[in-house]
């Protein structure tokens, strides 16, 4: 994915900043939050709504950008820290859900995720939008549906299949 | 799959997906109705339905999964000379490391950009962090002291290693009382106050910036989205700073998204200050404070308002400045009263901000408007347009400090001798100067600054501006401009404050001829004119044409209602004039006029009122009317006790005329200590020997006098003569002095005294023929006094032809006859 970095080059350093400190502050474990994720990132949702970068944007054009942007972030991201380290799935302490006891790390599942989501894109742009907007952005159904201009019926729907056919894809990778 | 055949699969896994499982299979196989791939298709999305995802972890753990050690340096790698050692913490933008230098055996904290790649302009504010950093040298401020680029471009710099503790642990662990923890926050102070004066404001104050060290002395650390002021104002959005602030430290109007400057670090400065008092009561504030009760009552009242005061959320009412906060709690330290009580330094500050408001959004809006226009006008050449941002970026740095410098807390109030407000007013000259790319915003600057440097009394530095922006906008805007006349009337009246009354005169000539060509007859720099020409015409004694400029410039301010504060002042003008003419009917009207334009246009608490209170008094003795002028006289009194609290020389000034009041009605003793109290502000503002100084111990001697203390009199009156002795020039006053020098030794009557009489009258009249005309009523009275005591030395001859004399000039003086009058007629008839 080609990104034109040069004009959202203010969006993705404040998106980095917040996903920054995001990543900083949740922890490793249940226990280890004092405040759940969804609070987190709606904290940083805030923060990135009053930052001036996107001050020239509509709000629902803002969320829609923003969620873009922390995508870049997150791939990007993902990609450094996948050549800087060996991307062996050795590396147990990388494997951080909870409900997953075994699977390539984060980073890799990421890239890989990304990818499919491109392939998803071609045959509905409008579910892999609900999955950039909702998985990179952390956004909530409500906020996703606003986003996508459809109803939250909809929405769920389409998150429900895009879920399945990603995972799918991602377990074949 | 094409988007038709994926709609297909979709429907069919919805439906079946809603399904109870065990009939799902059969309900699928149906479905797709032989067609294998299909089938396919549908089964891998169930499957995939019903397995675990990394679709299913939130945003927050994916973040921390794909940062968590991304970082290229870590412990046991080395930078440059130094030795990563222990990783210490992690800011905004960047990693800190502790670090070991093996060849010279020192220890350093390094701070590395983490991901470097994420963007330029990262790299950027990293860079700008660590200039910041070079431009500060302060014992509180952590220093820099090495700074480089790792392979692969990622920035680093090296600071001073504080081996200590945050500041809120520092204070728990060593359970430093509440005088100890006032003296750290004070030094942190200091050292943002440091940094303010170099044009920098941290933005990020907070417990875990400011470590305390083995030796108890606090740093400032973290000046990672500290700014420069000048790029405070974003000029354009898309440049504009980055704001990751701390909530519970950063102020209400910068959560808002106003610009941030350096009233946003004293909120936090202040929220640091309460939380460290809140830190172990674990209460609310005020009785539960840490240790308060250890300020005594009065202490923890003050403590409160400090508290206050410094969050208020409203910046206006908040400390204006850090030094105005540290200079405040050096007070609470030291028991002395706070700077920060309503009647004192910030409520002044904000007045004195009020009164500059005008020309100073007029500033604001010339500014805006002309980097606005530069920017259009340069837009598409490269270079024009770099040079007109760097403008614009000064003008913006330029008017941030022009308002800094009168929101600076004590500064803006401070007397026209205080250095700082000259010094501060000084550097925002030198920085007018630089804006030489746009001769008209630097004119409208010059034109501010020199009204400003004018009404602080500075006239010299008044003088130079003015010209320049009459010079400039001659220049840019030709002859005929209403600017230009604003010019020239502010040079005008500087004139007239310098005593060069024909000077004046020509530019209200010029003036008045500039707008009257360019502007509408009612524009108000024409009525501006007109006030500036009554007042000259008033000081050069032509009291009949003042007072008609100065009517009909009362009139035409009426047509203006912004202009109020001028109309007000007009009033004030006119109400002497009348009131020297002695036409005090008028004068009393037009009086109270200017009192009910002054409070609408100024408070009710506005020194304004406060001179035009003295003024209605004079008018009230004049009639006699004494109850009337003392009560108004007590009401100027509250007003600059208010305004510049006890020890200030206009609040001694009032207390005089108050006393002078009083004794007309015989109240004496009620004088006494307001004179005593006057006197010691006089002393400690101009000196022993200062003529204000000394008008005050005449009054000190004539109250006296009338309590026949006569040791007192003597003393008071002879320090005032030397005081009038001691200053230039040759004072009317001193012989009103030596009148009363000799009434005194006349009411004593021993034959020394009447000696010592005699040669203090004659001295008095020796000044009165420099200075005064003959038939002056207080040469009338001095030759009454002289030639009594003349008769009581049995000089008859000698007194006659002064008596005389005295008789007629005091029969030409209007009103009921004086006492001297009485008393020459009385001394004539015995005799003759």
């Amino acid at each position: 994915m080609e990104r034109g970095r040069d004009a959202l080059d203010a969006h993705y350093v404040a998106a980095y900043e917040e996903l920054r400190r995001l990543a900083s502050r949740v922890g490793r474990g249940p226990a280890d939050r004092t405040m759940s994720p969804t609070v987190l990132v709606h904290e940083a949702w805030l923060k990135l709504a009053r930052s001036p970068d996107f001050a020239s944007t509509s709000p629902l054009h803002f969320k829609r950008i923003a969620a873009r942007a922390m995508r870049q972030v997150l791939v990007e991201a993902a990609r450094r820290r996948n050549a800087l380290k060996r991307p062996a799935g050795a590396d147990a302490a990388l494997v951080a859900f909870d409900d997953e006891t075994f699977g390539p790390p984060t980073p890799l599942r990421v890239l890989a995720l990304d990818d499919a989501l491109g392939e998803l894109a071609h045959m509905s742009p409008r579910q892999a939008q609900v999955v950039e907007a909702r998985f990179f952005g952390g956004l909530s159904m409500s906020e996703v549906a606003e986003v996508v201009g459809v109803s939250e019926v909809t929405v769920l729907r389409d998150w429900r299949v895009a879920r399945a056919w990603l995972t799918a894809a991602l377990s074949r990778a | 799959m094409d988007a038709g055949r994926w709609d297909h699969v979709q429907a069919i896994f919805h439906t079946a997906v809603d399904l109870p499982p065990g009939e799902r299979a059969a309900y699928v196989t149906h479905a797709c109705a032989g067609d294998a791939d299909l089938l396919a298709h549908v089964h891998t999305l169930i499957t995939g339905d019903q397995a675990g995802s990394v679709l299913d972890a939130t945003t927050a753990d994916v973040a921390r999964d794909v940062f968590d050690g991304a970082d290229s340096t870590g412990v046991g790698e080395r930078i440059g000379p130094y030795l990563l050692t222990a990783r210490l913490g992690e800011g905004g933008s960047g990693v800190v490391y502790l670090a070991d230098r093996d060849d010279i055996g020192s220890r350093v904290a390094i701070k590395v950009l983490r991901d470097a790649w994420v963007s330029p302009d990262r790299r950027e504010r990293f860079r700008r962090e660590q200039r910041t950093l070079a431009h500060l040298a302060h014992p509180a401020i952590a220093r820099i002291i090495d700074a480089g680029t790792l392979e692969g471009g990622t920035p680093w710099f090296a600071m001073e290693y504080v081996e200590g503790r945050p500041l809120d642990e520092h204070c728990r662990a060593e359970q430093t009382d509440v005088a100890g923890r006032l003296r750290l926050v004070r030094q942190i102070c200091a050292a943002v106050q440091y940094a303010h004066g170099r044009l920098i404001v941290h933005r990020d104050i907070k417990p875990s910036n400011i470590l305390v060290d083995r030796d108890g002395a606090p740093k400032l650390l973290d000046f990672g989205i500290a700014r420069q002021l000048e790029s405070l104002h974003a000029l354009s959005p898309h440049t504009g700073p980055l704001r990751f602030l701390s909530p519970g430290y950063a102020a209400p109007e910068e959560l808002a998204g106003a610009p941030s400057g350096v009233q946003t670090d004293v909120y936090s400065l202040g929220v640091v200050l309460e939380e460290l008092l809140d830190a172990d009561a674990g209460g609310r504030r005020p009785h539960s404070w840490f240790g308060a009760s250890a300020l005594g009552p009065g202490g923890q009242a003050d403590l409160a308002v400090l508290c206050d005061t410094a969050t208020h959320p409203d910046c206006e009412r908040r400390y204006a400045t850090a030094a105005a906060l540290w200079h405040d709690l050096d007070a609470l330290l030291a028991g002395r009263p706070l700077a920060a009580r309503p009647d004192s330094a910030v409520y002044r500050t904000r007045k004195f901000i009020g009164r500059h408001r005008h020309a100073m959004a007029a500033a604001a809006v010339a500014i805006v408007v002309a980097a606005g226009s530069g920017w259009f006008y340069a837009e598409g050449l490269a270079t024009a347009r770099a040079q007109t941002q760097a403008e614009a970026a000064r003008s913006a740095r330029l008017l941030r400090f022009v308002l800094g410098v009168f929101s600076g807390g004590e500064d803006g109030a401070a007397p026209p001798s205080e250095l700082r407000v000259l010094t501060l007013l000084d550097r925002s000259v030198q920085e007018a100067r630089s804006l030489s790319g746009d001769p008209l915003v630097q004119a409208e600057l010059f034109h501010t600054l020199g009204g400003i440097y004018h009404e602080l009394g500075t006239l010299d530095r008044a003088d130079r501006l003015l010209n320049d922006a009459l010079d400039a906008r001659r220049t840019h805007l030709g002859p005929a401009h209403s600017d230009v006349a604003a010019s020239m009337v502010a040079l005008a009246s500087l004139r007239l404050d310098q005593s060069r009354l024909p000077e004046a005169e020509t530019l209200v000539h010029d003036a008045r001829t500039a707008a009257e060509r360019a502007a509408p007859a009612n524009h108000p720099v024409l009525v501006d004119a007109l006030t500036v020409l009554g007042r000259i015409q008033r000081e050069k004694g032509e009291y009949t044409t003042a007072a008609a400029s100065l009517e009909d410039a009362v009139r035409r301010y009426e047509a203006l209602p912004a202009a109020i504060g001028e109309r007000a002042q007009a009033l004030a003008a006119l109400a002497e004039t009348r009131f020297y003419m002695g036409d005090m009917d008028a004068a009393d009207a037009v009086n109270q006029r200017a009192l009910a334009v002054t409070r609408e246009a100024r408070g009710p608490t506005h020194p304004d009122l406060g001179h035009l209170l003295i003024n209605q008094g004079a008018i009230l003795s004049s009639r006699g009317e004494f109850a009337a002028a003392e009560r108004v006289d007590r009401e100027a009194l509250t007003i600059f006790l208010q305004w510049y609290g006890e020890a200030h020389p206009e609040t001694a000034s009032a207390q005089t005329t108050l006393a002078q009041v009083l004794g007309r009605q015989a109240k004496f003793e009620e004088g006494a200590p307001l004179l005593r109290r006057a006197l010691i502000t006089q002393e400690q503002t101009y000196g022993a020997t200062h003529r204000r100084t000394a008008f005050v111990l005449n009054e000190i001697g004539l109250n006296a006098l009338r309590r026949n203390d006569f040791a007192a009199a003597e003393v008071a009156f002879r320090r005032a003569v030397a005081g009038y002795g001691a200053s230039a020039g040759t004072h009317f006053q001193e012989g009103v002095v030596l009148v009363n020098l000799g009434r005194l030794h006349l009411a004593r009557g021993a034959p020394d005294d009447l000696a010592a009489a005699e040669q203090a009258l004659r001295r008095a009249l020796g000044i009165y023929a420099e200075v005064l005309p003959a038939d002056h009523v207080n040469v009338g009275t001095a030759k009454s006094v002289l030639g009594r005591v003349l008769l009581r030395q049995k000089r008859p001859a000698e007194a006659t032809p002064l008596l005389a004399d005295a008789l007629r000039v005091l029969e030409k003086q209007p009103g009921p006859p004086s006492p001297y009058l009485t008393a020459a007629r009385d001394d004539l008839a015995a005799v003759r």
